[in-house]
């Protein structure tokens, strides 16, 4: 057996070795840090003179055609747009917008795929929107800008009043 | 700072090649034989990563003329984590194939230590699931799915620098580095592995892995070779 030159640093450098996968190491990041919230965000706009301008609803209140007792949002009156949650159990939803006693119902028709946004955040269902149906009493016409809803908080639908 | 430390550690190969003092021609005996190798590296994962189980053996072989070896490494892998909102599990083996560079002069014919640098192509085969995932929604309620068993194969490409030396008469202790590249992987497309065996993060296309080695050589016989090695000055 020869003691040479590799026999000699080879303690040494591993501990070179160690220092840069520590440094390496440092580099993961931790917990999650991004939002696993799925809503289908809808903007409220008027068209004026061709112009596309946001828009509120005075006394806005919201809830789902099947939970009429849980209100989603409760007589709101200052917001340009809104956040609904679609149910990850089935492939359709239908909520009820009131607004000065005026009822309408927009119903959804979507398809659901898993996905694994990451380790720490773990899985989210990613909605994509088939069909959309309202009964155009309190809306005039819709848009659909981008039919999938993920985490991200991107506006999804155009609300014509 | 890294880039320091790289550079200290590329300068011994540049140190190296300047090892080249006289040398002459000697004809004699040299051990042939398989090294096998276990990575005792692995064994830290018990502590550093409850839940991932790993083994790996490696088996060289030298070819003493051309200065290389043709390297064999096989590994086991299994995980099993609960999530934020699931359990994960993932089970599979995988296997390298490829050859190491001795950048080292010999001192002596029992002269047997190694600066070398290698490449290896590496393929996996494992299959991993989710289940229990409960995917919280607090108007309609809680949702609870699975991920069926996926079996998933991976290739890759590995670049390698290391060190062996021999502590005792046939046995060897070394590390080595190594950048890993990964090539392909199949799969369901609804998760990305956790961690691909052998070769790291799987939701990753490059990865660095280590390994830190203690290995046998089975003496299988004398070999009767003519090298060129240094005159000790």
């Amino acid at each position: 057996m020869k003691t040479g030159f590799v026999l000699k640093h080879l303690f040494t450098y591993w501990f070179i070795l160690m220092a840069i996968l520590f440094l390496t190491s440092c580099n993961e990041p931790e917990g999650c840090n991004q939002s696993t919230n799925v809503f289908l965000r809808m903007d409220f706009y008027q068209l004026e003179a061709g112009e596309e301008t946001s828009y509120t609803l005075p006394d806005l209140t919201v809830y789902g055609v099947t939970k009429p007792d849980s209100l989603i949002y409760d007589d709101v009156s200052n917001l340009t747009s809104i956040n609904l949650p679609l149910s990850n159990a089935r492939d359709q939803c239908a909520f009820v917008f009131v607004s000065e006693n005026v009822y309408d119902t927009i119903s959804f028709q979507y398809s659901s795929e898993l996905t694994l946004l990451s380790i720490d955040c773990g899985f989210i269902n990613i909605f994509n929107i088939k069909k959309i149906d309202a009964n155009y009493t309190l809306l005039d016409s819709l848009f659909i800008r981008q039919p999938e809803i993920d985490a991200n908080e991107e506006e999804n639908v155009k609300l014509y009043f | 700072m890294k880039r320091k430390m790289l550079s200290y550690i590329f300068s011994v190969f540049i140190l190296c090649s300047f090892i080249n003092a006289s040398s002459q021609e000697s004809l004699d005996y040299r051990v042939v034989g398989p090294r096998i190798g276990f990575d005792v590296s692995r064994l830290a994962l018990f502590y550093l990563e409850p839940g991932r189980v790993n083994f790996e053996l490696s088996g060289d072989l030298e070819i003493r003329e051309l200065n290389y070896y043709a390297v064999l490494e096989v590994g086991w892998q299994q995980i099993d984590f609960e999530g934020k909102n699931y359990n994960y599990s993932s089970g599979g083996l995988y296997g390298r194939l490829g050859l190491d560079y001795n950048f080292l002069n010999l001192q002596s014919p029992d002269d047997y230590e190694m600066l070398y640098a290698g490449g290896r192509y590496g393929y996996s085969r494992f299959n991993h699931q989710a289940d229990q995932i409960i995917i919280t929604e607090n108007y309609w309620g809680e949702y609870q799915t699975s991920v069926p068993k996926d079996g998933v194969n991976a290739h890759w490409l590995e670049l390698i620098v290391g060190i062996k030396a021999e502590l005792s008469k046939n046995l060897f202790i070394g590390w080595d580095i190594r950048g890993k590249f990964l090539l392909h992987k199949s799969g369901n497309g609804v998760m990305d592995p956790y961690n691909i065996p052998g070769f790291g993060n799987g939701s990753r296309r490059v990865a660095i892995g280590f390994s830190y080695t203690v290995a046998y050589r089975i003496p299988v016989t004398r070999k009767r070779v003519t090298i060129n090695f240094q005159n000790p000055e």
